[in-house]
Order: structure tokens, then sequence, then C-alpha cells
């Protein structure tokens, strides 16, 4: 092979190394949640994990002021490791969609200015946009009823048989471990 | 028991009704559906029926015994009360809501009602029906959730649906504008 084959085929490697390196980059920086996503999560977890606790002061008879720092307590422990789970499941979302959409989202390094390039990178983030909305979105309702699913299960049927504060306590903690390990499964 | 003492009633009314005094017949009833447990209160609704010819004058309930303060406590009413008078052919009731604070079998017994036939008069004495031996035990941990608890479920469901249906507008509201900013961007290529 000529040293000029050579040396092309060296430079489409290099080329190839850093589109991937790109690649992964960006995905590192969408993988970390922005703070305003992990209020928004960490806000409906805490709705989330108040909706049985609804149910344990009502149905189980609890006294709420008596068990306030532990409803607070475990609320607060299961709304952090739900907005985890919450997280995971829009990063991997919004991946999907943004490849189903058939837009390329990387932005071309020309040294030419193309003619419409600006108004079309507007569109593209306009669209980044709506599908981060919609990643987190679908994430919100399926954690959330699948949390709610569990939580009921384990309430009900399974940690019943224990004392109500000890039945809290396992249903929630149980409920969100297992929906954010699974959330975390998809990623991988 | 309710047909021995309508029998009572009948019985009473016959007798008494050729001297004009009163007299009274008293009922000691508990309302309740199920077997109370710990904690949990009960009411026991005493009914005193007048059914002499006369009234009868300074009334006095007395049940107390039964309901020792270390095992029982009253919600909202005394247990002993008065009346200054019942109208012949006329009743009066009492209720008193109990809570018993630990486990164990108690005997009910009837209770006592003093009274008299003048205001000055001498005292007279007549006793109530009795519930019997009551067992309390502690509620287990599975009764609640057998139970109906239907007005929380509904609470608990609307909430849910609320609070589930925000995201999935929101869903639907981003799938529309993600579609045509798609469109757009596919067609100048």
């Amino acid at each position: 092979m000529s040293n000029r084959n050579k040396r092309k085929k060296k430079q489409r490697e290099e080329r190839a190394f850093l589109e991937v390196e790109r690649e992964r980059e960006q995905t590192l920086r969408l993988r970390k949640p922005t703070t305003k996503q992990r209020m928004l999560y960490f806000f409906i977890g805490l709705i989330m994990t108040s909706l049985p606790t609804y149910l344990f002061y009502s149905i189980y008879e609890m006294d709420l002021l008596k068990s306030l720092p532990l409803f607070g307590f475990v609320s607060v422990i299961c709304s952090i490791i739900l907005s985890m789970g919450y997280h995971n499941v829009s990063f991997f979302l919004k991946h999907r969609l943004l490849k189903k959409t058939g837009v390329n989202f990387q932005k071309k390094r020309t040294k030419k200015k193309v003619a419409g390039g600006e108004r079309e990178e507007r569109q593209k983030k306009q669209l980044e946009s709506t599908i981060t909305t919609q990643a987190v979105s679908l994430s919100l309702l399926y954690n959330s009823l699948f949390f709610l699913v569990i939580v009921l299960i384990f309430a009900f049927y399974i940690t019943w048989i224990f004392q109500a504060p000890a039945n809290y306590i396992l249903s929630l903690s149980v409920a969100s471990s297992i929906v954010t390990y699974i959330s975390s499964t998809k990623i991988q | 028991m309710k047909i021995l003492f309508v029998i009572l009633l009948l019985l009473a009314s016959l007798v008494f009704t050729e001297v004009e005094q009163g007299n009274l017949i008293v009922e000691k009833d508990i309302l309740v559906t199920t077997l109370p447990h710990t904690e949990e209160e009960f009411t026991i609704l005493y009914t005193l029926y007048n059914v002499g010819n006369g009234p009868v004058y300074d009334v006095r309930l007395q049940d107390s015994d039964n309901f020792p303060k270390d095992k029982y406590s009253t919600e909202l009413s005394q247990i002993d009360t008065n009346w200054d008078q019942i109208e012949a052919e006329s009743n009066a009731t009492h209720a008193v809501i109990l809570k018993r604070h630990s486990v164990g079998s108690d005997f009910l017994g009837p209770a006592t009602v003093l009274f008299k036939n003048t205001p000055n008069g001498q005292d007279l004495t007549s006793t109530s029906t009795y519930i019997g031996r009551l067992n309390f035990t502690p509620k287990s941990p599975g009764e609640s959730r057998k139970s109906p608890n239907w007005e929380h479920w509904i609470i608990f469901s609307v909430v849910a649906a609320l609070v589930l249906v925000i995201p999935f507008l929101l869903f639907k509201k981003s799938e529309k504008k993600k579609k045509r900013l798609a469109m757009n961007l596919r067609k100048k290529k």
C-alpha cells in the first residue's frame, strides 16, 4: 500500500475514533441530570410516596402526629431513590426517541456558513427539548404507576402481617428500590 | 332477651295500673356490630321506661362499678347520671361511649337505678338488664385491611389518577409538536 493510501486510512480511522469519543462525551453529559430535572424528579417522588402514606394513615390507622417523623424520613429517602429511577428511564427513552426521529443532532463542524443553517440548528434544539419533555413525562408516568402497584401489592398482600410502621417502611423502600433497579438495567 | 323484656313490660303495666305510681324498667344494651377490641370505642345505651301510671322523681342511674376507671375510660359523657322527673308512660335514654385499655374479660352486669314515687318519698331501686361476659382482645393488623374502606380507596384513586394524568397529557402534547418539527427538518434535507 502506498504512503498516501496509508495516510488516508489513518486519517479516516482518526476521524471515526473522534466521532465515537464525541458521542460518548455527549452521552455522559446527558446522563447527569440537571438541577432543574433533579428537583422535578424529587418533587414528583415526594408526591408519589405521600399517596401510600395516606392509605397507611386511613386504613392501617397509624397516628399521624406520632408517625410524622417516620413518614417524613421514609418519604424523603424513597423520593431520592425514585428520582434516580425517573432519570434512568428518561435518559434511556430520550436516546431512543432521538434515534427514532431520524434527524442528525450532532453539530457539523464546517468552515463554510450554510444557508438557513442557524434556523435548522434552532429547530433541532426545539425538537431536542420536545423529546426531552416527552421522555421525562413518559418516565414519570411509567415509574410512578409501577411504584404504586408494587407498594399496594406489598402493603396489602405481602408485608401486611407486620405491624403498620414496619409494613410502611418495608413496602415503600422495597417498591422504590425495585423501580430504580429495573430502570438501571434498561440503561445497561 | 328483647322478647323477655317486652313480656316483663306488659306484666308490669298490668300489675301497676291500679295505684297511681311510677315504676321503672331499665334496659342496658351495647351498640356494636362486631365485638369491641381494646383501644376501640363502644357505646352502652341505657333506656329507662316508666311503665307506671304516675311520674317518677329524682332518678339516679349508677353503673360505675361495672366500668372501673383503671380499665375503662369514657369519651364525651359520664356513666352515672340523673333525671329530675320521668313522666308516666314515657322513657329516657342515656348513652355512654367507653374504651377499654387492656386485654381481658369482663362480666358487664346490671346497672342500678334509684328513684322516688313522690318528690320527698323513699328511694326505690330498679336494676337493668345486663350485657354479660365480653372478651376484649387487641385488634389484629389484618382486620382493618379486610374491611371495605371504600371512601379511603376512592380518595386515593382520584388523587393518584390526577397525578398520573398530568404527565400523560404532557406526553401527548409534546408528541404532536415533535412530529411537526421532525417532518420540517426531514423536508429540508
